[in-house]
């Protein structure tokens, strides 16, 4: 009874994994019963900005914020992340980043060894005064995936306003998505 | 006919970036007749995947997947492949450290041998890596003259253009004889 239901499991989750990677797949995962996917821990997943995937307009430049499952299961992400920037210590320099409603959020499954994304925004500090806006460098980017309370970080080596006034909001983040991430 | 090759060779890529990850490898092996993935495994030709392209692929240093001891940290310099469909690569990516204007910082990494190259499939949208080594004690105490980086560039084995990650450690700027990286071959999956 127990291995029948390992041997379940273990074909849904191969299935919902299938169904991410193309449409060759559709068919099999089709078939699978339907699995009770729990929600990422910030523990099986890693975070990182993708920088081949970057563009800019108007002063700012977007990249997918990608979240990649290197746990051994599938789990699911809903909604916005945390974001911040940080110096080396891990102190935030400057205003989190803020929601930008561009994407409506969704239940994200990203099967194991896959990612889903959502996009990071930042503004080109150098637009600001220098020294109203604080200028700095970041080291790192702290990053609460949806409905943690524990943060990953990742490199991130930017200028930043140190300044917290609400002028200086030079971060935004979107809703998580499905997939790896692309050039806006 | 043409759609006949076509499909087989959708699925041969598909069941052979299944074999990337061990997880994926165990579980296809004990799936019942209910994942069709099972049978078209067998029919794999690992030559119709094409070599992956910097285009291919984003690369990242796995800040949080930390390892390591006495004076040289380890992460996973991970490898995913953006594009839509497998692709294979062999052996050890270039890697250097540079500044925010893309010049390079200090020597290139060096080959670390703790492994044997072989090809390895990564699957449209999964990730691979290498065992990257950063000699954070020759940054400190060598005189190598540190400064922060701000991004690695990679080169995927083979190829000619580079992919750039963050990263901001503080690396040496004097040349010769101060290897502060090492970087072996690539392996499946994103665990070191």
């Amino acid at each position: 009874m127990f291995k029948s239901i390992r041997r379940t499991i273990i074909a849904t989750v191969t299935a919902l994994t299938l169904g991410l990677g193309g449409a060759v797949w559709a068919t099999s995962a089709a078939s699978a019963a339907p699995a009770k996917v729990s929600a990422c821990s910030t523990a099986q997943l890693a975070v990182w900005v993708n920088l081949s995937e970057g563009s800019v307009a108007a002063g700012t430049t977007s990249w997918p914020l990608d979240f990649t499952n290197t746990s051994s299961h599938a789990c699911t992400l809903f909604g916005y992340p945390g974001v911040s920037a940080t110096n080396a210590n891990g102190g935030q320099l400057g205003r989190a980043a803020a929601r930008r409603p561009l994407l409506a959020a969704k239940t994200v499954t990203i099967g194991a060894g896959g990612t889903a994304h959502a996009y990071l925004f930042w503004l080109q500090v150098l637009n600001f005064t220098p020294s109203a806006c604080k200028l700095g460098t970041a080291s790192l980017l702290k990053v609460f995936p949806p409905n943690t309370r524990r943060a990953d970080y990742t490199f991130f080596s930017l200028q930043v306003c140190k300044s917290t006034k609400p002028l200086f909001q030079y971060l935004f983040v979107s809703t998580v998505q499905p997939g790896v991430g692309h050039m806006l | 006919m043409r759609t006949t090759i076509r499909r087989a060779a959708a699925a041969v890529a598909a069941a052979v970036a299944l074999g990337t990850g061990s997880f994926w490898a165990a579980s296809a092996a004990s799936a019942t007749p209910a994942a069709p993935a099972a049978r078209s495994a067998p029919a794999a030709r690992p030559t119709l995947i094409p070599v992956c392209t910097a285009g291919n692929l984003a690369v990242w240093v796995n800040y949080g997947a930390l390892s390591g001891a006495a004076g040289t940290w380890y992460y996973p310099l991970e490898f995913t492949n953006t594009s839509n469909h497998t692709c294979r690569t062999w052996g050890w990516p270039g890697v250097s450290a540079t500044n925010a204007n893309g010049h390079q910082l200090g020597d290139a990494a060096q080959r670390n041998h703790l492994y044997a190259p072989h090809w390895v499939n990564i699957g449209a949208g999964a990730t691979a890596h290498a065992l990257l080594a950063y000699g954070a004690v020759e940054v400190q105490t060598s005189g190598c003259k540190p400064v922060n980086a701000s991004l690695i560039k990679v080169y995927a084995p083979n190829q000619r253009t580079a992919d750039d990650g963050f990263f901001s450690f503080p690396v040496c700027t004097v040349g010769g004889g101060h290897v502060y990286l090492r970087v072996g071959v690539i392996q499946p999956g994103t665990n070191i």
